[in-house]
C-alpha cells in the first residue's frame, strides 16, 4: 500500500515537472506511469531487506525506466526520450544538488570567522559526489537497454 | 545548366537541414537524436552531410554524392525552452521524409510543427506546483508541509513566468523566483503550523532543479559528445547555483539556520 502511495506520488511529480518541456500531451500519462514504476522499483530495492544504495537502486530503477521506454517508443513510433526523461525527474536529486552549494556557502562563511570549517568542505564534496553519480548511474540505466543489439526480425 | 540544378538543390536542401537541425538543438534533443535524423534526410534525397553540433550553433556541409558540389551553412540555436514536443514531432518529420515526402512538403510540416503552442501556462504552473507537492509527500512532509509547498511553487513559478516575460536576465530570475518560493517554504518555521518545516522548505525550491538538463548532458556524454554535454552541464549547474544562492538568501532573511 506505501509502495503505491510512493507510485502515486511519483507519477504526479514525473507529469507536473515534465509538464515544463512541453512533451505531447496525449503521451503524458505514460509518463507518469514510467515515472511511478521507476521510483517504486528504487523505493522498493532501498527498502527490501537487501538495503540497496541509493546509486544502485537508481542504475536497476533506470534501468526499468530505459526497457519501458522502449517498449512504448515502439508503440508510439517516437523517440524513447519523450518517456525517459520526464520519467526520470522525480529521481532527480535536487536536494543533494543545492546542499553542495550551502555546503560550500557554510564552509566559506566558517573560514571567514576563522572558525573550523572543515566537516563542510566534507558534506560539499559527499553532497556533489552524490548528485553527479545519482544521476549519472540513473542515465546509464535508461541507456543500457539501447546497448543491446536488436533481435533480427 | 546541370551544375546550377545540382547546386539549387544542395542549397535548398541545406537551408532546411540547417533550420531543422537548429529546432532539434534549440528543443533540448539529443545530439545523438538530431544526427540520426539528419541522416535519415540525407539519404532519402541522396546526399551526404557533414553536421558538427557545437553548444550555440551547428556547421552543415551538403555534398552531393560525388562530391563535387557543396552547400554550407550555420545554424544559430534559439532559446525558447526545452520543448519535447517539438523534438518528438520533428523526428516524426524524419521518418516522413525518408518515407518519400517531398523538399516543400517538409518545409511546410517544418514550420506548422514550430508553430505549435505550448501547453498553457497556467495549466503548467499548477502541475508543477501538484508535482512539487507530491515530492514533498515522497520526502516524508505532512499535510501542512504539502499545503506550504504547493503555494510556494506556484507564487514562485507565476513570478518567474512575469519576468522572464519582462526579459530580465535568466540567472537573476532564477534567483528571484528560488527566493520567493523559499521565503513561503520558511512559513512552517515562522508561523509555526507544520510538523516537518524543514522538508516544506527544503522541497520548495525543488522545481527550479533543470532536471532534463542534467539528464540530456549526462546522456550526451555518454555517447561520446563532451562539448555539448559540458555546455549542457554548465547551464544546470549555473541553475543549480542560483537557486541555491535564492534559497541561502531567503534563509537569512527568516534567520533560520541551515546544516
Amino acid at each position: 500500500m506505501l509502495l503505491l502511495e510512493d507510485g502515486f506520488f511519483a507519477c504526479l511529480a514525473a507529469i507536473g515537472f515534465g509538464s515544463i518541456s512541453n512533451p505531447p500531451r496525449t503521451l503524458l500519462p505514460w509518463c507518469g506511469l514510467v515515472g511511478a514504476a521507476g521510483h517504486m522499483t528504487r523505493t522498493c530495492l532501498m527498502q527490501c531487506p537487501l538495503h540497496l544504495h541509493i546509486c544502485i537502486a537508481g542504475l536497476l530503477a533506470g534501468y526499468v525506466i530505459g526497457v519501458l521506454s522502449q517498449m512504448l517508443a515502439h508503440r508510439h513510433h517516437c523517440p524513447s526520450e519523450i518517456f525517459s526523461f520526464p520519467a526520470l525527474l522525480p529521481m532527480i536529486p535536487g536536494m543533494y544538488a543545492y546542499g553542495t552549494v550551502q555546503a560550500l556557502i557554510s564552509y566559506l562563511s566558517k573560514h571567514a570567522h576563522q572558525q573550523d570549517a572543515s566537516y563542510y568542505l566534507d558534506v560539499c564534496f559527499y553532497n556533489g559526489t552524490m548528485t553527479i553519480l545519482i544521476i549519472l548511474l540513473l542515465v546509464v540505466g535508461t541507456s543500457l537497454p539501447k546497448l543491446f543489439p536488436k533481435k533480427p526480425q | 545548366m546541370l551544375d546550377m540544378d545540382t547546386h539549387n538543390h544542395l542549397k535548398e536542401l541545406a537551408r532546411f537541414m540547417a533550420s531543422y537541425a537548429t529546432a532539434m538543438l534549440s528543443a533540448g534533443a539529443t545530439i545523438n537524436r538530431i544526427e540520426r535524423c539528419v541522416q535519415r534526410i540525407t539519404r532519402a534525397h541522396g546526399v551526404d552531410a557533414d553536421l558538427s553540433i557545437l553548444p550555440k550553433r551547428i556547421l552543415i556541409t551538403v555534398w552531393d554524392k560525388e562530391h563535387t558540389h557543396n552547400y554550407s551553412l550555420v545554424g544559430q540555436k534559439h532559446t525558447d525552452g526545452i520543448n519535447l514536443n517539438t523534438s518528438t514531432l520533428l523526428s516524426h518529420l524524419s521518418l516522413q521524409i525518408e518515407d518519400g515526402m517531398t523538399l516543400e512538403q517538409a518545409l511546410a510540416r517544418q514550420a506548422e510543427i514550430l508553430r505549435q503552442p505550448r501547453i498553457n501556462h497556467w495549466l503548467v504552473i499548477l502541475m508543477t506546483s501538484v508535482a512539487n507537492m507530491s515530492f514533498c509527500q515522497l520526502f516524508g512532509g505532512d499535510l501542512e508541509a504539502m499545503a506550504i509547498v504547493l503555494i510556494a511553487t506556484a507564487a514562485g513559478f507565476t513570478y518567474k513566468e512575469k519576468l522572464v516575460q519582462w526579459h530580465w536576465d535568466s540567472k537573476l530570475v532564477v534567483i528571484i523566483s528560488s527566493l520567493i518560493s523559499a521565503l513561503i517554504g520558511t512559513s512552517g518555521f515562522v508561523l509555526g503550523v507544520s510538523a516537518t518545516p524543514e522538508i516544506a522548505l527544503g522541497t520548495s525550491v525543488l522545481w527550479l532543479v533543470p532536471g532534463i538538463r542534467y539528464i540530456n548532458s549526462i546522456s550526451d556524454m555518454l555517447r561520446g559528445h563532451y562539448l555539448v554535454a559540458q555546455s549542457r552541464i554548465a547551464e544546470a549547474l549555473i541553475i543549480t547555483i542560483c537557486l541555491s544562492l535564492g534559497l541561502c538568501l531567503a534563509l537569512l532573511i527568516a534567520n533560520i539556520r541551515w546544516f
